[in-house]
């Protein structure tokens, strides 16, 4: 049964007097049962539903009885206990000469090992003592006590306490250091935490396995609290058992008369020695593990900045000595430090996201507006140049000249702007594809024609290899990628050299790459070359009717597909673009 | 005797924009299409003005700027800088490394040959 359950089958049944009250009626029912019944006892069906009823709410008064009363049940009161009943049975069995007084090293061993030397010598002087009353009582029918039989028995049992205590002693001293390098080990964890991570649960889950590893505690656990909205938020928490499992992060709800307010408004560490006893805990969220024992303390940043709170708890009754309430404080001081700084470093991060942002959009903005202004430049400075001719003689093939650039600098505007309307539509997904099934192949021999004109001078070689499997893709936008692609090719390479489209099944669907044989791209801009206006750095000569928008335009729309485009290039070598176009349902509708 | 002005400038349509107007203005003209072919040229033709693009390829018109100004060919020659950059805090930038001037893209014929006319030095202006 769990603790919770427990809690609330204790509150729901009885209260101490009630049980006190019971257990006195059945007395009182039984024996006027008895009573009335008199010589005459017929054992019907009756009185054993009686029987069974009495025993019944016997059983349940001595339980909550003894629920009521366990704490009163210390291992003072059952040492004292032992020792009664083997001073008793040592009396009885004959004073000194029996041997029963070996019994007095049972409880003796119990003792030392689990409360330690301490309490193992207050038992021993108190069993001496006993003893020695034994001995002074002069027995019926025996021998009167020799005192060196006492004085033999008491010496054996001394020197048992002293062996024992000497053991304990050593393992005590060595388990103590090997607990203070665990501690300081947590300790340095803890405030470590946040120089290599800027994570909120990492640092907490080094928080928290450092305190299961230092301590004897069964689980720990962070509350997390929001000072703006007065809550806490989230638990942290770690168990023993799965110390080296990732910290189990949960939405909370604490209600408003929750132990964990108190000790996070007054700003001391309480310790709670039995969960189950203490009305501070009842209704505690703390309450929903099985820990008996806990100690909580709260999480305080620099500047009296509340962060929440820190709990070790424990599956054993304990008080929690002097030293552990330090050491709890200490490695508080220092998670709450260490998750502050993680919430400083994450808010840095995204201040300084933002920041990037904002110096990309106006980058974006400024290069824009640079592109725009080009050719309006040209088509202005051309058109003033002719109309302030009449001071000067033009040449007509310069004049016819001018007016062919201001014609192909208004394309190059119009060309521009549909570029970066596509591009801004199908950023923002505004562009809708019509997705259709397709033969790749018939995609490519519609558009054809214009690739061979876009190809100008160099050759255009087709291939395909094997059957291709249909593909759900826009036709129109495909045929525009592949457009951008072998005018790419054809911008970047010699004349009358190849330009191969190839066409092949892969991985399900279908991939087209673009070949050609022109100066290739190096490394390190095989992916600048698809954002937006990038032109790659030594250019010899600005590629005059790009307008840097088309390979940012194929990615977008190939990525629309659930596709990906790359190219696969090296220097003087010529140059591969690649895409895909994932077949989702092969062969289906 | 004719000014010799330095075009340094990557856009096609421009460069030639610039070129056909200055030589038919009985200019003498130099151009670069690229930073590092401009500070060559400003060294070695001893220019009587620069028209500078910021936007270059190998090396940006800033770069050439900071250039001449520390091997003091401003100094002794105008640089009229014609960009597309529209951003005041470039204008002041490009004056405050020594550029004369400041052209922005788009501009007219007449505008130019005005700004040109201010810088160049007295003797070898034109008309």
């Amino acid at each position: 049964m769990t603790v919770r359950e427990q809690r609330h089958f204790m509150v729901a049944t009885t209260e101490p007097t009630i049980a006190w009250l019971r257990l006195f009626v059945v007395a009182l029912t039984g024996m006027a049962l008895i009573a009335a019944g008199g010589g005459a006892s017929p054992v019907s069906g009756a009185w054993v539903l009686i029987l069974a009823a009495a025993v019944w709410a016997s059983l349940n008064s001595v339980l909550s009885l003894y629920r009521r009363y366990r704490r009163l049940l210390t291992r003072r009161v059952y040492a004292i206990s032992d020792l009664l009943l083997i001073t008793a049975l040592v009396s009885l069995t004959g004073g000194t000469a029996s041997p029963m007084y070996l019994l007095y090293a049972l409880p003796l061993v119990v003792i030392v090992l689990h409360h330690g030397v301490r309490s193992g010598l207050k038992y021993m002087v108190a069993s001496t003592v006993l003893y020695a009353l034994v001995a002074s009582i002069p027995q019926e029918g025996v021998s009167p006590s020799s005192p060196t039989a006492w004085l033999a028995h008491v010496g054996l049992l001394w020197t048992l306490y002293l062996l024992l205590g000497y053991m304990t002693h050593a393992e005590e001293g060595r388990e103590e250091k090997a607990r203070r390098r665990d501690e300081l080990g947590a300790l340095h964890r803890a405030a470590a935490a946040p120089t290599h991570t800027g994570d909120i649960p990492t640092v907490i889950e080094s928080v928290l396995s450092g305190a299961l590893g230092a301590t004897n505690c069964c689980s720990a656990a962070i509350w997390l609290y929001e000072e703006e909205d007065d809550r806490f938020t989230t638990c942290y928490s770690l168990r023993q058992e799965e110390r080296d499992s990732e910290v189990v992060q949960q939405p909370v709800s604490v209600s408003a008369g929750d132990v964990l307010y108190t000790v996070l408004y007054t700003g001391s560490a309480i310790t709670v020695p039995d969960v189950m006893a203490d009305n501070r805990m009842r209704n505690s969220a703390l309450c929903a593990d099985r820990k008996r024992s806990a100690i909580i303390v709260p999480l305080v940043a620099p500047g009296a900045k509340r962060m929440g709170i820190l709990s070790l708890g424990r599956e054993e009754c304990h008080r929690a000595t002097q030293h552990e309430l330090r050491f709890a404080g200490t490695l508080a001081i220092q998670a709450a430090v260490a998750i502050h700084s993680a919430f400083q470093f994450q808010e840095a991060a995204t201040i300084e996201a933002t920041r990037e942002a904002d110096k990309l959009r106006s980058q974006l903005l400024g290069t824009v507006s640079h592109e725009l202004r080009t050719p309006i430049a040209a088509i202005q400075g051309f058109a003033s140049s002719l109309r302030c001719a009449d001071e000067l003689e033009i040449p007509k093939e310069v004049e016819d000249d001018w007016l062919q650039e201001i014609e192909s600098n208004a394309e190059r505007l119009r060309r521009l702007v549909t570029d970066l309307l596509d591009l801004s539509r199908l950023e923002a997904g505004a562009l809708r594809m019509a997705f259709e099934w397709q033969d790749m192949n018939d995609v490519v021999e519609d558009v054809r024609q214009n690739l061979e004109i876009l190809a100008g001078t160099r050759t255009l070689v087709v291939q395909s290899r094997g059957t291709l499997p249909l593909v759900r893709c826009d036709a129109e936008r495909i045929g525009q990628v592949l457009s951008n692609l072998v005018e790419n090719a054809a911008k970047f390479s010699p004349a009358d050299s190849n330009i191969v489209v190839g066409l092949e099944r892969y991985d399900g669907g279908v991939r087209i790459g673009v070949l050609d044989e022109g100066e290739g791209i190096a490394p390190e801009y095989q992916d600048k070359v698809f954002e937006r206006f990038y032109q790659v750095e030594g250019a010899a000569f600005r590629a005059q009717k790009g307008t840097g928008l088309g390979l940012a335009i194929c990615r977008n729309i190939v990525e629309a597909h659930g596709g990906r485009i790359w190219v696969e290039s090296s220097p003087q070598q010529g140059s591969i673009f690649y895409l895909t176009l994932p077949s989702p349902v092969p062969n289906a509708s | 005797m004719s000014a010799r002005v330095l075009v340094v400038e990557d856009e096609p349509s421009i460069l030639k924009l610039l070129t056909q107007n200055l030589v038919l203005r009985g200019f003498d003209v130099v151009v670069a299409t690229d930073g590092r072919q401009g500070l060559e040229q400003a060294r070695e033709t001893v220019p009587d003005l620069i028209m500078l693009d910021l936007m270059l390829p190998v090396m940006s018109g800033w770069d050439v700027l900071k250039q001449l100004g520390r091997e003091g060919i401003l100094q002794r020659t105008p640089v009229i800088v014609v960009t597309a950059a529209s951003r005041e805090e470039d204008e002041r930038r490009a004056r405050s490394l020594g550029a004369t001037d400041y052209l922005l893209k788009p501009f007219s014929i007449p505008e130019m040959l005005r700004r040109i006319q201010a810088v160049l030095p007295a003797p070898t202006r034109l008309r």
